[in-house]
């Protein structure tokens, strides 16, 4: 036999090298940049080999746990984008480092849908309500956006927002927020949500909004803290793009924040920040401690009743705002709250209703019949 | 079992290639067809009997028309019969019945998943029992040997359509070699990026225009057509290029497939190039046991028209491919009759101008499941429309390219030159090919869950 040609030296040890590493690396469970648990290898049974469940459940516990993972979603991810395929990414690689994410596929039905039940919901508990929808990260920093980007539609979305609301106020801070954008930005770069600087320009808009008076920048100590990789990074694999930074700002007040989830002890807090998952990439977490079902906080100092914030994750940073203002503040995720909304606004006394989510959020998510 | 996967290019193709470089020689088919069937039955648990049946009906069948002399025309009908029907059955019978569902509301619809492969094994089985009864060749004993020749993992599923007499010889006797397994290596890369890096990423335009081609505009559905005519070609000449390089690791030399289709100068060159062991299966168990071109005009177009039906039809159960093989018999039949000549006085790139376009224009049938969808998208296609391309038309440029200089030999020639004076070129090239492909195999699996909670 001739010698063995290089290219097949190479093809089988690079085969037979990543086999070799499939089994001898140990197996994770959780990917931290997925926020998910991989998949776990399938239970054998006949049925399941017969209808092909074991199979695909057998290829997707290989795809999950095939070594070094992170590394090769960032090679293509990089590949790709040298290939001209920025726009074609759900992630687009924008200008000055950000990552912003691809316009959602326009489900103006679930829109509508969504808006007429926190319509309805207002009208029927009686209490004044807005809805103030956060725009599409794209929409404000369009400018930033790589050739070929798609559209946001913004302008559609809040002008049918509008005819769709009777009795709850809509309200638009669109130019609020880009006029704020040109001084400081109001989005992460490597997240979807807004910057607490962004946060604060969208409180006092909300706030001026309804003819009340708003903490000015100045009555807050700001820190701040590097590292930031925020979930448009973790979904890109576009690793190399610098991290941000996340800004605290606190205004002294004397709070207490209750975090209830069903079926678990409530947490009782005496911040708003919850600083443990500063030491994680994605920071966000550290307002509120991200994703509950039913958050509380209460400062008996304010001037204001009680406000429910019916939300998604981007009332989580704009909630320390209100605080100053409100004597008791409910955050109520219908993702994750289970009963009787309009029950809960009698029995705490709410005086006024707030429904703040991402405008992209609205589109998708359809958990807006909980409040019915 | 699919090639371009994570699971079968570092667990199942290492395993076989190690099984089988263990095995002393005598035992090299049992563990072949061992292997074929784990292949097979991973992707069809239920219907590898299906398939096991047939390799048994076949070879049996083959043997008595080895031995018999008389009553050879009976078998023979008796396996056209056999192997058609089951293809019938299980490819088509849901088709059948649901339009006749549609006519007669009584007639229940028979819906039966259809076996993957289904149509290759069986043409490859009936190709060998029709050589058996011409006494091409003879007749299969080692009942392993015939079993590994109908189920070869390699070409099992996407082809290319072996006939028997091609690899009779490298069954007992596989062809080795340095240069043999480096060629099967870069057939099989190759193969694997026009898969992974190519058809996959086209794919992604068609699949975001075609089901409202106005929006991306007569511009937009253009290039879609295109991305759709690139992606299938790569997709499928991957595959024959994939089959064709694991065959030469396990030592047999499959037919080549494609030819560089899209360079045809006619229709008629187009199906010598595409799907070469297709077309030339319909050419001798078809065209020419019906007579051929050489008979009378009328009986020419009838056979030609047959023969085209049937190929329309192989490629799938649905109306569409029906009226697909149609389009091409006339086609043909034009051309074999009526500009043929003409044609090929114009000028070479008139020539592939307007094979292109009738090629194109035949995918749109062939990849519309219905004829309304056909018809709209070729409204937008004629009559000219402004519209948005998904991502912008610059970000499809790259890859476009890249794929049209794909689609021709140029690489090759080039490739030609330039890898007898470097031999590390090849091995770069291989290494960077498998990085690339496993990244986006990997990519594909990657996937965030942004409202996750505890």
């Amino acid at each position: 036999m001739k010698q063995i040609k290089p290219s097949t030296t190479v093809f089988f040890l690079f085969m037979g090298l990543f086999t070799l590493l499939f089994f001898i690396l140990p197996k994770q469970e959780f990917s931290e940049k997925e926020k998910r648990y991989l998949t776990v290898f399938p239970e054998v049974t006949a049925a399941g080999v017969a209808d092909g469940t074991v199979q695909s459940g057998f290829e997707d516990w290989f795809a999950d746990h095939f070594p070094l993972r992170d590394l090769w979603v960032g090679v293509d991810a990089y590949f790709k984008l040298a290939g001209g395929r920025n726009a074609q990414q759900e992630i687009y690689l924008a200008r000055d480092g950000y990552l912003i994410h691809a316009p959602r596929t326009s489900n103006t039905e679930q829109f509508v849908k969504n808006l007429t039940r926190f319509d309805s919901f207002a009208a029927s508990t009686g209490l004044p309500a807005t809805v103030l929808p956060v725009p599409s990260p794209g929409e404000i920093n369009d400018r930033l956006l790589p050739a070929g980007h798609g559209d946001y539609q913004n302008d559609a979305l809040y002008e049918l927002a509008g005819d769709t609301l009777k009795t709850a106020r809509l309200l638009d801070p669109r130019e609020a927020l880009r006029a704020a954008n040109a001084a400081r930005p109001v989005y992460y770069r490597t997240d979807h949500h807004l910057t607490a600087y962004g946060c604060h320009r969208l409180y006092q808009f909300w706030r001026e909004s309804l003819g009340l008076p708003a903490l000015p920048e100045t009555a807050y100590t700001v820190t701040a803290y590097g590292g930031f990789y925020g979930a448009n990074w973790s979904a890109s694999g576009l690793w190399l793009t610098a991290p941000d930074t996340i800004e605290l700002w606190d205004s002294g007040a004397d709070v207490t924040v209750t975090i209830a989830d069903g079926g678990t002890e409530p947490v009782v807090s005496d911040s708003l920040f919850f600083p443990a998952h500063l030491e994680e990439p994605d920071k966000y977490p550290v307002y509120l401690d991200g994703n509950h079902a039913l958050t509380t906080i209460e400062n008996p100092g304010a001037a204001g009743g009680t406000l429910l914030v019916v939300k998604d994750s981007y009332a989580h940073s704009f909630a320390p705002f209100l605080a100053g203002d409100y004597q008791t503040v409910y955050l109520l995720d219908l993702r994750f709250y289970r009963g009787s909304i309009s029950g809960f606004a009698k029995e705490h006394g709410v005086d006024e209703l707030l429904y703040l989510y991402g405008i992209d959020t609205l589109l998708t998510d359809s958990n807006s019949a909980w409040l019915m | 079992m699919v090639f371009s996967s994570l699971y079968f290019l570092y667990l199942f193709l290492p395993a076989v290639l190690l099984l089988l470089l263990l095995t002393p020689k005598p035992g090299r088919n049992y563990v072949l067809l061992l292997v074929n069937l784990i292949f097979y039955a991973y992707g069809e648990p239920v219907y590898v009997l299906l398939m096991l049946a047939s390799i048994a009906v076949n070879y049996t069948l083959a043997l008595l028309l080895d031995r018999c002399q008389r009553r050879r025309k009976l078998l023979l009908w008796l396996a056209v019969v056999l192997n058609l029907g089951a293809l019938g059955v299980f490819k088509y019978a849901g088709l059948f019945t649901a339009t006749l569902h549609r006519l007669i509301p009584a007639i229940p619809v028979l819906s039966l998943a259809l076996p993957i492969g289904i149509s290759f094994y069986t043409f490859q089985a009936l190709s060998y029992v029709v050589d058996v009864y011409r006494r091409d060749c003879a007749a299969e004993r080692n009942f392993a040997g015939f079993a590994s020749y109908i189920s070869l993992f390699p070409q099992l599923i996407a082809g290319p359509i072996v006939r028997y007499a091609d690899v009779k010889e490298q069954l007992t006797n596989p062809l080795k070699g340095a240069d043999r397994m480096a060629w099967g290596v870069r057939m099989f890369v190759i193969g694997l990026a026009k898969k992974v890096l190519l058809a996959n990423q086209l794919g992604l335009l068609w699949t975001a225009v075609s089901p409202a081609p106005a929006a991306a505009g007569t511009l937009g559905a253009w290039l879609a057509l295109a991305a759709f005519a690139l992606q299938i070609y790569f997709d499928f000449s991957g595959y024959s290029d994939m089959a064709r390089g694991l065959g030469a690791m396990l030592g047999f030399d499959f037919c080549v497939n494609f030819n560089y289709p899209y360079l045809s100068k006619s229709i008629t060159e187009f199906w010598r190039r595409w799907h070469i062991s297709l077309s030339s299966w319909f050419r001798d168990y078809v065209y020419f046991p019906l007579g051929g071109s050489r008979c009378g005009t009328a009986r020419l177009c009838f056979n030609l028209l047959v023969t085209w039906l049937l190929t329309g039809f192989w490629h799938g159960a649905g109306w569409n491919f029906l009226f697909w093989g149609l389009y091409y018999g006339v086609i043909l039949m034009l051309e074999k009759l009526v500009w043929g000549k003409g044609l090929e006085k114009l000028p070479a790139a008139l020539r592939r101008l307007y094979t292109i376009f009738l090629v194109l224009i035949g995918w749109v049938f062939f990849a519309s499941e219905t004829f309304t969808a056909a018809w709209q998208y070729l409204r937008v296609l004629f009559t000219p429309c402004a519209g948005t391309i998904p991502g912008g038309l610059l970000s499809w440029l790259p890859l476009g390219l890249t794929a049209c200089f794909a689609a021709t030999p140029l690489g090759a020639t080039l490739w030609g030159r330039l890898k007898d004076r470097h031999g590390a070129v090849e091995a770069a090239a291989v290494l960077a090919a498998m990085v690339l492909c496993t990244a986006c195999l990997v990519n594909a699996s990657y996937n965030p869950f942004l409202y996750f909670r505890f």
